[in-house]
């Protein structure tokens, strides 16, 4: 049973750019027939945490009109580069337009320049601060952002929660393999319905 | 979005840690987009396959399907997922799915036909192909099933096809052999008839030779006939007149005296008769060759009259008797007499006529049995010597008479010259050939009938007669 009071939602990447279907990485994301039920899922979650103790945190990512954060950039991130994505100041990098009516409940930590939320951010002071022990994951993507978050978080001592049903993967394949066989090594998976 | 200030980890070894954590999200990254690439790549040759694919579980149920399945069956894949291929089948095939699921791990490439439902109820007849092999200790069974509805109607066409082609050919065959026979029997009365004509003809043609020569022949015959009474008158005074010389003249002058033993008077006085008679049993047969001829070569102009075929028969018979006796008595080796007579309308004949004919082939009946002479015509002298006469009637048109004896038959090198004037198997003086050649010649020309003969060797011999019945 979770502890409300030292839980915190870590909302990764939900951004413009990845699930407006103009966002300049949109492409990337294979799976898109989930893409609705992965934003109402999570929501759905939101409202109904905004009225409890947990913490929710929202982590985007952002990057100068140059890039410089990014130094020889690989992967994914130098695509992202490549396409202008997640430029500070544009649409692509803004929260998603779901969000906004809960946004006052939501606290932004900002400086996510990589895969990795805890990475550069003062993500992990943040929960320290408010005595988070345990986090739980939901965003884009599967494979990236949430797996190297989660594992540092896991690294850092926190008790890792995996939202299964408000992750989002480039492919089929990728959602089902993390889900079933990543995340488990260091993380419990769980629906979200599970946590209301 | 509420903004909050809190420090960024500056921990080296933490930042350390984070780098190496972005590394491995690289690694991973790079793994999971190859992985996906692979995936993708399969699932696309999958996925535009018209051949249906998937896997079971090791309780049989559906873990994966292919569009293909949707495209062929109509069923969402999936609702599809996790039921048993069964639930698709008609129910008459189900235990062909069950058998197959027995096949052993390791096994690939069982194939059966099978007979699915559509999801709008049409049936669609798909080729399993199936593998099994054993995964964490269970089985897995993986396969395609390739639409063959056409397939199978195009053999049931052609099946259809063949029947009503195999129907059509017995029919044209049938109606061939109809016309074949129809045709053989249109070529068989053909060649009787021109069996007919020729033998018409000849007798046409003979009749008119028959007719000159027995008149050039029938002068000098008289002839002789006519002076062979002066002939032997004349002998028998000169032999009388001889003997009263020889009787009162006991001494001849020498000159007479050798001459009478020069031609050996005696014996020429003992021969003279017997030669003189031998000239007239001579004349005698050339006479009768003459009547035969003249006869032969008569005109189709003869009186007919209803005749009662029984009567004339019975008639016939009774003159045989008494020239045959010893031939129709009821001694064993003797020629037993069989009437098998029916009741039959009178015909249009003329009696005399008639008994020429009866008698020729009752004569011929009779001495085939004596013929045994000749070498080529075997007969067991073991068996009864019969003779069968039939009447029958065998339309309202005609009546028939058989008449058939168990002697040694006719070769067939001579049965088509039966009926051929001067034809005989007699030796040469005892008959003249031309008792068949004349009764054909009365039941053809001068009753409008038939007759005809067949005949097996060491079997016997069967003469017919058709008349046409009368009804007056």
């Amino acid at each position: 049973m979770i502890d409300l009071n030292k839980t915190a939602l870590i909302l990764i990447g939900f951004q413009n750019d990845y699930f407006a279907e103009d966002g300049l990485v949109h492409s990337v994301i294979d799976d898109l027939n989930r893409y609705d039920q992965v934003v109402s899922n999570i929501t759905t979650l939101i409202k109904h945490w905004i009225e409890t103790p947990a913490t929710i945190i929202a982590t985007p990512i952002t990057f100068t009109p140059t890039y410089e954060e990014l130094v020889n950039p690989v992967g994914i991130l130098k695509m992202v580069q490549q396409l202008n994505a997640f430029q500070k100041g544009t649409p692509g990098a803004e929260t998603i337009k779901e969000f906004e009516p809960l946004s006052q409940h939501i606290v932004e930590v900002s400086g996510k320049r990589g895969l990795n939320a805890f990475a550069d951010t003062g993500l992990d002071d943040a929960l320290r601060k408010k005595g988070i022990q345990s986090v739980v994951l939901a965003g884009a993507i599967t494979s990236i952002c949430i797996d190297s978050t989660g594992r540092s978080a896991h690294e850092r001592g926190y008790q890792v929660n995996v939202l299964r049903d408000c992750i989002i993967s480039r492919t089929v394949l990728e959602q089902e393999f993390y889900v079933e066989n990543i995340f488990p090594l260091y993380a419990k998976v769980i629906q979200s319905s599970e946590l209301f | 979005m509420a903004t909050e200030e809190y420090n960024k980890a500056g921990d080296s070894q933490q930042s350390e840690a984070d780098s190496n954590n972005e590394l491995q999200t690289q690694i991973h990254y790079r793994l999971i987009e190859k992985l996906t690439e692979s995936e993708q790549r399969y699932r696309h040759l999958i996925e535009t396959l018209r051949e249906i694919i998937f896997e079971c579980d090791a309780s049989g149920n559906f873990t994966l399907l292919n569009r293909a399945w949707t495209v062929t069956l109509g069923y969402p894949i999936q609702s599809s997922l996790g039921q048993s291929p069964e639930e698709f089948l008609v129910p008459e095939d189900r235990g062909v799915w069950h058998q197959a699921m027995e096949i052993p791990a390791n096994v690939k490439g069982l194939c059966r036909e099978l007979r699915f439902l559509h999801q709008e109820g049409e049936i669609v007849w798909l080729e399993l192909s199936l593998a099994c092999k054993l995964h964490y200790g269970e089985k897995v069974f993986s396969g395609s099933l390739i639409d063959i509805t056409d397939r199978k109607k195009a053999a049931s066409n052609l099946r259809s096809i063949n029947i009503a082609l195999e129907s059509r050919v017995q029919q044209r065959t049938q109606a061939l052999t109809q016309s074949n026979e129809k045709l053989q029997k249109a070529l068989d009365k053909l060649k009787e008839t021109q069996g007919q004509l020729v033998q018409a003809e000849k007798m046409s043609s003979l009749g008119k030779l028959v007719g000159g020569l027995a008149h050039e022949i029938n002068n000098p015959t008289h002839f002789i006939h006519g002076n062979m009474i002066h002939l032997e008158r004349y002998c028998q005074d000169i032999l009388k007149v001889i003997s009263l010389y020889q009787k009162h003249y006991l001494q001849p002058i020498p000159e007479i005296e050798a001459v009478i033993e020069e031609v050996e008077l005696d014996f020429l006085c003992e021969d003279l008769p017997g030669i003189i008679q031998s000239i007239q049993k001579g004349a005698q047969h050339i006479s009768k060759i003459i009547l035969s001829l003249q006869q032969f070569s008569k005109g189709s102009n003869i009186n007919l009259y209803p005749v009662n075929i029984h009567d004339a028969l019975e008639n016939i018979l009774s003159i045989l008797d008494s020239q045959f006796p010893t031939e129709f008595n009821q001694k064993p080796g003797k020629i037993k007499m069989i009437r098998n007579y029916s009741k039959v309308p009178n015909i249009q004949g003329n009696v005399q006529y008639l008994n020429q004919v009866l008698i020729n082939i009752f004569s011929n009946a009779i001495e085939s049995f004596e013929d045994s002479r000749i070498q080529d015509r075997p007969v067991e002298d073991s068996h009864e010597k019969q003779i069968i006469v039939e009447t029958k009637s065998p339309d309202s048109q005609w009546v028939e008479i058989t008449i058939s004896d168990n002697g040694p038959g006719i070769p067939e090198k001579f049965q088509s010259r039966i009926f051929d004037p001067f034809f005989t198997t007699k030796p040469v003086g005892q008959g003249i050939g031309m008792g068949m050649a004349i009764s054909y010649q009365i039941v053809t020309e001068h009753h409008q009938g038939k007759l005809t003969c067949t005949s097996e060797l060491g079997k016997g011999t069967t003469f017919t007669v058709r008349l046409p019945a009368v009804y007056t």
